[in-house]
């Protein structure tokens, strides 16, 4: 009894080896295991043999079975994935081309929505202006250094009668003075602008980009500056950053502050745990830019009551503001203007 | 501006237990910014401070010392002045003296002091002396010279020496200098004067070299408030010095420092406007030191001419109001010790505050604004609550500029464009002969503002070289349109520049094939925005003629492009006008209910004919031509794919071959087009 069974299994193992496709393999497994199956019909067999020889057959029995099923399984995985047509799905990736928006187009969309959302308005006023809207109006004395040649450009075109030399703007600031000229309070306005200044070096351009708020209302105290600059920095830059105020001076703000903005590398703190000083940031401190509570000389020049009505203000550069936000390392704040596709690609 | 300060010098003035990181991070919070504190090798600290320029009083040992006395207590640390009494005077302040004999303008120079210090030798200053110098960058040059340093550092006054037996007769004018008049200073340079700077000048001149300006007012020896003049100055030879000590109207000083780009430190602080009280002590203490160091000795009677003397400034401010500006109410007491701690002097009538302004400060000090700034920093900003506003939101203002703009940006984005920001400055053969130019440009470079983004997009492309392939970029810029008599027009402006993959000017089916891709993009984006307009061959400056396309909006050019002479496709549209114009109706069409017909015609056209044109009047035979489109061209067959379709019924092969029939005919008599 035992040899049909190892019969069995050879003559299963031969036709195996043979098969060609998935439905002959069917078969020979239908003609092993089926109902009718030579398999079946042999391990009906054991009730027949005695107790002696019975122990030894349902060995051999579970042998076979277990040796031909895998042979089966194996043959038909074998099968199948020659069946499969080849594909190569690691080949390298063919990218769609899109264009790319500039840097800074993205860093004024991204500052102005901070801002939209408490209720600032977006406003444009004129890049090439006369002194009294960028200096005069706003508190500078006829012969403060930023009114000279060295700071300023100046354009060669008659002087206004009532408004002086015509210059570019150095800073977003005359946009206040437009404003306020323009609207009544409540004033709750965003300025961002191009702006110019003489000079050029690795960390100056000679056109740049300002964003300039304005609050003017009744009621407006330092607190408010700090709550509204606290939330652009937390919204903009992180939820775990904070600002600070330190005393500073500007013509047009009083009192004014320089904003600093707590440094994301060191988290504040100016030195990284082994006691290594941060090379970002000045002792956890990072300089954002100026602000201040508006001058009492800016809001009666343009007709706002100071007795009923107070403000603040804050003009910052765009590029250095999204520079500290990327994390982007440029060693020469030129480069952001540079018309080489290999910087820009890169910011 | 930037100072430095040896913590071992500030502690002369200081008296607190304060570690210099301590010093540095609460002065930074509440005064001057500390930016560095430095270690050096004999464990001194050094501090790097910005001064802001209203505070010019602070940019001194002194001055530095005047802020911590008041900021320090705030954060629970003791501070005190060491007040350096001066000794009983044994000087007397004249305003004549035997020794000198002096002429001076006091609108130039509204104090004047100066004395002489007889039998002085000059050597090598002490080593503390020296080693403080060096701490603050400054080279020891001898005990003479360092005196002057060391007062201006401790002091924050500048002060200057001349050796008095080079000032011929021992007279001297204080005036403005005359144009053309000429100055050798103490580093070697000379100077020819524009006029106007405060100079002084010996009057019988000095020695007759042939340089000497001898224009009947004496020779130039001193540029006051910058620079000593060379023929006066101390050297090791100089038995008697005079010493000088002033104060010089700081925009004149201003005006000469940065017309002849001498930024000395002197000059830093004279710009900024000096305080006339300190001119006494400091002369004071540069007499004792001198004469200490070097053995000499002093005449008693100073010259002093001060013809109007520091009158106490006043201001008054109501405690409602400091209260209002800063958010929060500070107990009046508190107030009161910040302001006294920083030199004021404080009187309480009813609710309002009346201060006298110590003289150091009166020049920054003018209004209740610039008081309450004293108190709300004192008390210290971090300490304020940070709230956002409540009350009204400003009326909404309807402005889809913005929004505009942006959406440009975005659909050019997505139709391959790289965007740049160029420089709104540009040389003058970067634009047109009438653009506004600059009156102080930086360079040749950057001295007018372009009228267009043309020349600025041609030079992007120039400067990418590596790009072998297809490049497009644009830019959204203002350009600045002259207006006589006014401000210029700022025209919001989009343009883009695209270079061919191939070659640039390959001709033929290349050439034609190059320029329908870039015309896709620019018809793409006016269909994005859903414009209604026309296209009209126009020629235009710098286009290749007969290949530049003016864009119509009824009877409105928003925008033009082509190709350029240079070999580039070019398009511009003005903003304002794009945003303006004509807006296709968008109304639901729906969906037809009969399919339509489709075929393809191949047309023989003749040479030099408009295919646009030809393609309008196939559509205009019959109102059941659906839709014509240019499949294929070869030579000069032009496939054309058809589609005829009625709302109402399925076209039978019949009425095709009917409106085919016409299209035909008509094709052929209009153009004379075959089959």
């Amino acid at each position: 009894m035992n040899e049909d069974l190892i019969n069995l299994k050879n003559q299963a193992i031969a036709r195996i080896a043979d098969v060609k496709n998935v439905n002959e393999l069917e078969q020979i497994r239908i003609d092993l295991f089926g109902r009718n199956g030579k398999f079946t019909f042999l391990s009906k067999n054991i009730s027949k043999i005695d107790s002696e020889a019975r122990k030894q057959y349902g060995i051999t029995l579970n042998e076979v079975k277990n040796t031909l099923e895998i042979l089966v399984t194996e043959k038909k995985n074998e099968l199948n994935n020659n069946a499969r047509e080849w594909f190569d799905p690691t080949m390298p990736a063919k990218k769609v081309k899109l264009g790319k928006l500039h840097m800074v187009t993205n860093a004024i969309n991204e500052i102005a929505e901070v801002f939209e959302k408490i209720g600032f308005t977006r406003v444009k006023y004129p890049e090439v202006e006369y002194d009294y809207f960028a200096f005069g109006a706003l508190n500078f004395p006829d012969n403060h250094p930023a009114r000279d040649d060295w700071e300023t450009f100046f354009v060669n075109a008659p002087d206004s009668k009532k408004y002086g030399p015509m210059l570019l703007t150095p800073h977003t600031s005359s946009g206040q003075i437009r404003e306020m000229l323009k609207e009544k309070p409540p004033i709750r306005m965003i300025n961002i602008a191009k702006c110019y200044r003489r000079q050029s070096d690795v960390s100056h351009l000679i056109m740049f980009h300002q964003f300039e708020g304005l609050v003017v209302d009744k009621n407006i105290s330092i607190t408010h500056l700090r709550g509204t600059i606290d939330h652009f920095a937390k919204t903009f830059f992180g939820p775990e950053r904070t600002i600070r105020l330190r005393p500073y001076h500007f013509q047009f703000t009083e009192p004014s502050f320089e904003v600093d903005i707590s440094c994301n590398v060191c988290n504040g703190k100016g030195h990284i745990s082994s006691g290594v000083t941060c090379k970002l940031c000045k002792k956890g401190w990072l300089e954002i830019g100026g602000a201040g509570m508006v001058h009492p000389h800016v809001l009666k020049e343009c007709g706002v009551d100071s007795k009923i009505y107070t403000g603040f203000a804050f003009g910052w550069g765009v590029e250095r503001t999204y520079m500290m936000k990327s994390g982007l390392s440029v060693p020469d704040i030129r480069l952001l203007y540079s018309s080489d596709l290999r910087v820009l690609s890169q910011l | 501006m930037d100072i430095k300060i040896p913590n071992s010098w500030l502690k002369k003035y200081l008296d607190t237990k304060a570690s210099p990181s301590e010093i540095a991070k609460y002065l930074s919070l509440c005064g001057p910014s500390i930016e560095k504190v430095e270690k050096v090798k004999d464990g001194d600290s050094v501090y790097s401070i910005e001064v802001t320029t209203n505070r010019v009083d602070s940019a001194s040992v002194l001055g530095i010392a005047r802020e911590a006395v008041a900021i320090l207590p705030r954060f629970g640390i003791s501070a005190t002045f060491k007040n350096k009494k001066l000794k009983k005077e044994r000087f007397k302040f004249v305003k004549k003296v035997k020794y000198l004999e002096v002429v001076v303008d006091s609108k130039l120079c509204p104090r004047f002091t100066a004395v002489l210090i007889k039998d002085v030798k000059i050597k090598d200053s002490p080593q503390d002396i020296k080693s403080l110098l060096e701490k603050v960058d400054v080279r020891p040059i001898n005990n003479i010279v360092d005196v002057s340093n060391f007062i201006m550092h401790e002091l924050g006054q500048p002060v200057h020496t001349f050796d008095f037996d080079k000032i011929v007769g021992g007279k001297m004018i204080l005036r403005e200098s005359k144009k053309s008049e000429v100055i050798k200073t103490l580093d070697e340079k000379e100077f020819k004067l524009d006029g106007g700077d405060i100079v002084i000048a010996n009057p019988k001149g000095f020695g007759m070299s042939s340089d000497a300006i001898e224009d009947g007012e004496g020779k130039l020896i001193d540029l006051c408030g910058i620079m000593g003049g060379q023929n006066s100055a101390v050297d090791n030879n100089t038995k008697n010095v005079l010493l000088f000590v002033q104060n010089y109207d700081k925009h004149k000083i201003r005006k000469t420092s940065m017309n002849l780009g001498q930024r000395t430190e002197a000059a830093v602080l004279f710009e900024k406007g000096l305080d006339s009280e300190n001119v006494k002590p400091a002369i004071i203490l540069a007499v004792s030191m001198i004469e200490k160091l070097s053995g000499g000795k002093s005449e008693e009677e100073i010259l002093d001419i001060y013809p109007s003397p520091y009158k106490i400034k006043n201001v008054s401010v109501a405690k409602e109001e400091i209260d209002k500006i800063i958010g929060i109410d500070i107990p009046e007491k508190e107030i009161k010790s910040y302001l006294t701690n920083l030199g004021f002097e404080v009187k309480t009538n009813k609710k309002t505050l009346e201060i006298k302004v110590p003289s150091y400060r009166a020049d920054d000090i003018n209004i209740k604004e610039d008081i309450i700034e004293e108190i709300a920093r004192i008390y210290g900003y971090h300490n304020l609550p940070c709230l956002l506003m409540d009350g009204s939101l400003p009326k909404p203002k309807v402005n889809n500029e913005f929004k505009f703009e942006n959406n440009l940006k975005v659909i050019l984005r997505a139709l391959g464009g790289t965007e740049i920001y160029n420089s709104s400055l540009v040389s003058k053969e970067m634009t047109s002969d009438n653009a506004l130019g600059l009156k102080n440009p930086l360079g040749t470079d950057t001295e007018l503002l372009r009228t267009s983004l043309r020349e600025s997009l041609i030079q992007n492309i120039k400067d990418n070289p590596q790009e072998k392939g297809r490049l497009h970029i644009f830019e959204i810029a203002n350009v600045y349109i002259p207006i006589k008599n006014s401000l210029p027009q700022e025209k919001l402006t989009l343009a883009g520049i695209i270079k061919n993959g191939n070659s640039s000017l390959v001709s033929g089916s290349a050439q034609i094939l190059d320029f329908r891709k870039n015309k896709g993009i620019v018809e793409k984006l006016l269909e994005e925005l859903n414009i209604s307009y026309i296209e009209k061959i126009e020629e235009g400056g710098k286009y290749l003629p007969n290949q530049r396309l003016s864009v119509y909006s009824g009877n409105t050019e928003v925008g033009e492009y082509g190709n350029l002479e240079v070999g580039y496709f070019y398009y511009t549209f003005d903003l304002q006008k794009l945003m303006d114009a004509k807006k296709i109706s968008r109304k639901y069409k729906s969906i037809p209910k009969f399919p339509p017909q489709v075929e393809d015609l191949t047309l023989i056209i003749p040479e030099k004919t408009y295919i646009g044109d030809v393609i309008d009047s196939i559509k205009s035979v019959n109102q059941l031509v659906n839709k014509v489109e240019l499949t294929d061209t070869y030579k000069n067959n032009y496939t054309v794919n058809i589609e005829y379709q009625s709302p109402d019924h399925t076209l039978t092969d019949k009425e095709v071959e009917s409106i085919r029939v016409k299209i035909l005919s008509s094709l052929k008599s209009k153009f004379g087009i075959t089959v």
